[in-house]
């Protein structure tokens, strides 16, 4: 192939900018596939290794009151336990330094830090916490400004700062970073918490299942729990998690099925480009094949020829590709791993990514471009040396034409330009179909952002309180109501009773396993409560034992509206109540029922008492709600109340998105992706067309067309190729967009509603206008400064 | 006498679909060249001259007929054995020249032995300089052809229709684009390698070329004429000398004078 070989090579050589749309065109989808192959492999492994090393634990029981080291003794020599763990989580303030407010904190505690065997709790740097000396979380260290080791912090003891030194900075591994928590979590050891005037109690119980599968779990959880009970200590809240998976699998596989489809749109695409420019190419090389035929040539060696030039594209992309993927994938997965507190080793080259990559970088261009060449290198002859002069000899044959050419009242340029753009019905068909993929993403994309946002603020819209305040001990309503409604700002008070219990079908009450239930009890007359009901009706004054389920939670147990089920506040005495409405409720891990405070009241016995306070407030921002917070805080320590939590609904609400925040940066960057190869993809048909008109711009040019025209000539078919796109993608981003929402929804098991964002539509007619202008732009100006000498001179 | 004929166009028809119906260019034509032989074509634009070289270099189909070539029907082959054939057997000489833009003149001129695969690789390179030093284009070998003038790109184009040494040449106006003194000294070379033993077939528009082509074929009405005697595809009573005086080539004058009265359409 010597010399035939040179004159690929050179071809490619002199039309550099041809070269690198199509190297470009292989390149995206290439690298969009190393990326995410080698993304997700590496994330898989890391989380497994980062499991494994861990050393997870499967059960977790929150217990009430805290039980002492005998218990938990007892507790490790129950048949089917592996090994347990105490741990005792605490809240508290700190600061970093005298001068900053007070903020949450969490503490930690277990028995031995040098001594573990779950959920191993690593060393970063400094030394173990030991009396008045803590460690800190690591991932915590610089979002919330924790001084270095060695360094000073505070914690609030008695409204005192009592100043603790940074000992060291840890690895949790069931711990994460913002966005998902809003607290750093601080190690201490227990002798520090009894310093602090803390319980060194064990408030949590981290238990290993021998042999896990999830019977064996469940029947442990079940057999754990009424040992408790016989003990006098509840369970308030249990989860059972398979020790290869890691806490926030869920969301990780949403990441992978992103990715997942991310890859295989950009290899379709990129895919089209190629085929899109090959043919170009072919359409170009007509003339010069038929002199090939003509002086010997075999149509085998003539397709052998632009095959072997396609693989020089495929390997001109992979040296792109490969280096660029290999390390994106790197980057993806570190960036994303760090997000849940996994580390992801140094760079490294994955073979096996690479062999994916090399293999489809060679055969998907060459599976594209094989039938425009076999259709290329099967011109006879005579078609091929007798084209001469203008066009392509058929223009008028077609029925498009004919319908076109009687498109009137428009300016000469508009109707050629209008004309123009049907005249390569495939070229302009393959790259319509690149720009309407990339609408449909771009609006499906927005859809799925606008879904989880809307979803979480009808969610919100539903709880109408600005700041929470929690009570360490029940509240008279008489009391606290009037204290907090003298404070400024404040709109509404109202007394909320929250109770944990548990819940059971009445018909069955030993099989299934008791479910935890977190239950409000709110006022009759309450204005911060108006939830989206899936099903059913709201709480109705006349109501007495009916409550309002969260649908998860629901579904799970099997119960529908009008169906009853057992509530046990604890006292052993279980309550039949109504179902009558379920909600969507993001609060409490899905475990939430709604009821009258006062009939709730009356099962608990704390008549006229309220545990929590729900407000809402007059001016509402960020800066407003934080400032009530403390304010209404220091308002109620004041007079002795102690205050167990407060929460804030901008935050709140902040950080039950974060988990879709991955998902939608991800989004982004994979709209971006696909928007450049729409521009590619448009581009590349514009300037193709420039080169295959070169003679006809030559004769308007010649019969007075001035720059501007040739320039509307083109620019104005790029535009229409543009806005036509923009009209079929609409209605398909709407069906498309739904698929992509409820599919993620599934996969990351958030029961979101689908809402198409409109605006998206509109942003995308911007997008795809100025994309096309910009697209048409280069070709256009190329086109106007073709000669006419030049554009009639015989190659 | 006994010697076959190289080429051999028998009864060849060839219809085209036209917008009003199958027009018929070639209406049973017969023509016979003897190796050694210099043939010009001439007539009227639109009259069938290039359909007709097309039958001869394989490049079109009749649509009945035979068209045999040293002996080898080549009408039936198939597009394959076609190429093959015509690569080895026909040097074509097109009006644009049709050089490969991105190759240098000696890599054009290589490029139908690689094809063919004959001669040795290594044998390629020298071979086709001795070619292009026949046609006087050595000091120009490595230049890519838009460099060259009209003139030297139709010399190449000839070095390269050698290059696999073909008994016959064809050129379908080969002068056509090269002003008078260029078109020349291209139709000398012509004219040498008929001395040399090729045969040439060749359409023209030059009627002082044409005065120098010993045998010219007249195609008129989709038949052809020889010389002056209005014979459809007489075979031609011996070799006719070369040059402007041989008796053919002045009735021949004679008669392109009146072809010169048909307007002339913008195609070639
Ligand atoms: N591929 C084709 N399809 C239809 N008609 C053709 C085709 N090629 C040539 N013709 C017609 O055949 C006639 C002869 O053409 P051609 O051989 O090119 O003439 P010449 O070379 O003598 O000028 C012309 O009328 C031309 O229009
Ligand atoms: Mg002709």
């Amino acid at each position: 192939m010597g010399i035939a070989f040179r004159k690929v090579w050179r071809d490619m050589r002199n039309n550099l900018g041809r070269t690198a749309l199509v190297v470009a065109s292989i390149a995206i989808g290439v690298l969009a596939l190393g990326l995410i192959v080698s993304g997700r492999t590496l994330m898989a492994r890391q989380m497994m290794v980062s499991q494994a090393e861990s050393h997870p634990t499967t059960l977790r029981l929150s217990v009430g009151p805290a039980i002492d080291d005998a218990t938990l003794r007892m507790i490790r020599r129950q048949p089917g336990v592996e090994g347990a763990r105490g741990v005792i989580f605490s809240g508290i303030r700190w600061k970093p330094s005298l001068e900053a407010a007070w903020t949450d904190a969490t503490l930690t505690a277990i028995d031995d830090y040098t001594d573990q065997t779950y959920d191993l709790i690593t060393l970063r740097e400094g030394g173990w916490p030991a009396t008045g000396r803590v460690a800190i979380e690591h991932s915590h260290v610089a979002p919330y400004a924790v001084p270095p080791v060695g360094g000073t912090l505070f914690f609030e003891v008695n409204g005192r700062a009592k100043p603790m030194t940074l000992a060291g900075v840890v690895r949790d591994p069931r711990e994460i970073g913002p966005p998902f928590t809003s607290q750093p979590t601080f190690y201490v050891t227990r002798n520090t918490l009894v310093s602090l005037g803390l319980s060194d109690r064990f408030n949590s119980l981290q238990v290993a299942v021998a042999d896990f599968s999830q019977e064996r779990a469940e029947a442990v959880q079940h057999q754990l729990t009424d040992r408790l009970e016989t003990l006098g200590v509840g369970v308030n809240d249990s989860e059972i998690t398979a020790p290869d998976r890691h806490f926030l699998q869920d969301v990780m596989d949403g990441v992978t099925m992103i990715l997942t489809v991310m890859a295989l749109l950009s290899l379709g695409m990129s895919t089209i480009l190629v085929i899109n420019t090959i043919n170009a190419i072919l359409a170009q090389q007509v003339p010069q094949i038929g002199i090939m035929k003509t002086i010997g040539g075999l149509r085998g060696q003539i397709t052998g020829l632009y095959l072997a030039g396609v693989i020089i594209y495929g390997l001109l992309s992979l040296m792109l590709a490969m280096p660029i993927g290999a390390f994106g994938g790197w980057a993806l997965a570190r960036w994303l791993m760090a997000l849940i507190n996994v580390t992801v080793s140094d760079f490294e080259v994955l073979p096996s990514t690479l062999g994916i990559q090399f293999v489809t970088g060679l055969v998907v261009p060459v599976l594209a471009a094989f039938w425009p060449i076999v259709q290329g290198s099967a011109i006879s002859v005579r078609e091929a040396v007798s084209q001469y002069g203008l066009g392509t000899g058929n223009y008028g044959s077609r029925w498009i034409d004919r319908v076109l050419a009687r498109v009137q009242g428009l300016p000469r340029t508009w109707s050629m330009a209008l004309r123009n753009t049907f005249r390569r019905m495939s070229r302009a068909a393959l790259t319509e179909v690149t720009l309407i993929g990339a609408g449909v993403i771009f609006m499906m994309v927005i859809s799925a952002q606008h879904s989880f946002e809307t979803t979480l603020a009808t969610i919100f819209r539903g709880f109408g309180y600005d700041v929470i305040l929690g009570f360490s001990t029940w509240q008279r309503i008489d009391r606290v109501t009037p204290l907090l409604e003298a404070q400024p700002n404040v709109d509404r008070v109202e007394l909320w009773q929250f109770a944990n219990a548990q819940t059971r079908l009445p018909d069955d009450p030993d099989t299934v396993a008791d479910r935890e239930l977190l239950v409000r009890g709110i006022p009759r007359d309450t204005q911060l409560f108006t939830p989206e009901l899936t099903a059913g009706r709201p709480l109705l004054p006349e109501d007495d034992r009916a409550l309002l389920l969260n649908q998860d939670l629901a579904g799970e147990m099997g119960v529908g509206i009008g169906q009853r089920i057992q509530l046990d506040f604890g006292d052993g005495t279980a309550q039949e109540w109504t179902v009558v409405g379920l909600i969507y409720d993001l609060a409490g891990r899905g475990r939430t029922a709604y009821l009258y405070r006062d009939t709730l009241a009356r099962d608990l016995g704390f008549v006229g008492r309220g545990s929590v306070a729900e407000i809402r407030l007059q001016t509402n921002s960020l800066e407003a709600q934080l400032a009530a917070e403390a304010q209404l805080r220091e308002a109620l320590e004041d007079q002795g109340i102690s205050v167990s939590f407060t929460r804030t609904q901008l935050l709140t609400r902040e950080e039950a998105g974060a988990q879709f925040s991955i998902l939608t940066s991800l989004l982004l960057i994979m709209t971006g992706l696909i928007g450049l190869v729409g521009a590619i993809g448009l581009s590349g048909t514009l300037s193709i067309n420039v080169l295959e008109r070169r003679r006809e711009i030559g004769v308007m040019r010649a019969v007075g067309a001035s720059s501007l025209d040739i320039g509307v000539v083109f620019m104005g078919e790029g535009l229409l190729l543009g806005v036509a796109s923009w009209l079929a993608s609409v209605p398909l981003a709407v069906v498309a967009g739904q698929w992509f929402v409820s599919n993620l929804n599934e996969t990351i098991d958030f029961n979101g509603a689908y809402y198409f964002a409109e605006h998206s539509v509109w942003i995308w007619l911007g997008i795809v206008v100025s994309l096309s202008l910009l697209a048409s732009w280069l070709p256009a100006r190329r086109a106007a400064a073709i000669s006419v000498r030049e554009s009639l001179a015989y190659e | 006498m006994t010697q076959p004929d190289l080429v051999h166009v028998d009864t060849v028809r060839k219809n085209y679909a036209g917008p009003a119906g199958e027009v018929t260019v070639l209406k049973g034509v017969s023509l016979h060249v003897r190796a050694g032989e210099f043939v010009g074509v001439r007539g009227p634009s639109g009259s069938g001259k290039s359909t007709l070289i097309n039958m001869i270099t394989g490049i079109d189909r009749p649509t009945s007929g035979a068209i045999t070539i040293a002996g080898t029907r080549i009408d039936q082959m198939s597009e394959n054995t076609l190429a093959r054939y015509r690569g080895l057997k026909i040097g074509v000489i097109f009006q644009f020249f049709q050089l490969l833009p991105t190759l240098t003149v000696l890599e054009n001129t290589m490029l139908p032995m690689e094809f063919c695969r004959v001669w040795k690789p290594r044998e390629r390179g020298e071979r086709a300089y001795m070619l292009l030093e026949q046609v006087g284009l050595t000091d120009q070998a490595h230049k890519l052809p838009n460099t060259l003038s009209g003139g030297q790109q139709q010399r190449a184009a000839i070095a390269r229709a050698l290059a696999n040494d073909p008994p016959l040449l064809v050129g379908d106006e080969p002068t056509g684009n090269l002003d008078s003194r260029t078109a020349d000294r291209v139709f000398q070379l012509f004219a040498d390698l008929v001395a040399q033993g090729k045969t040439f077939i060749m359409v023209t528009h030059d009627n002082e070329l044409a005065a120098r082509i010993p045998r010219v074929i007249q195609v008129q009405d989709g038949v052809l004429l020889e010389g002056q005697e209005h014979h459809v595809s007489e075979r031609a009573t011996g070799p006719l000398h070369l040059g402007p005086n041989g008796h053919s080539a002045v009735t021949d004058l004679h008669l392109n004078g009146r072809a010169e009265h048909v307007p002339q359409t913008a195609a070639q």
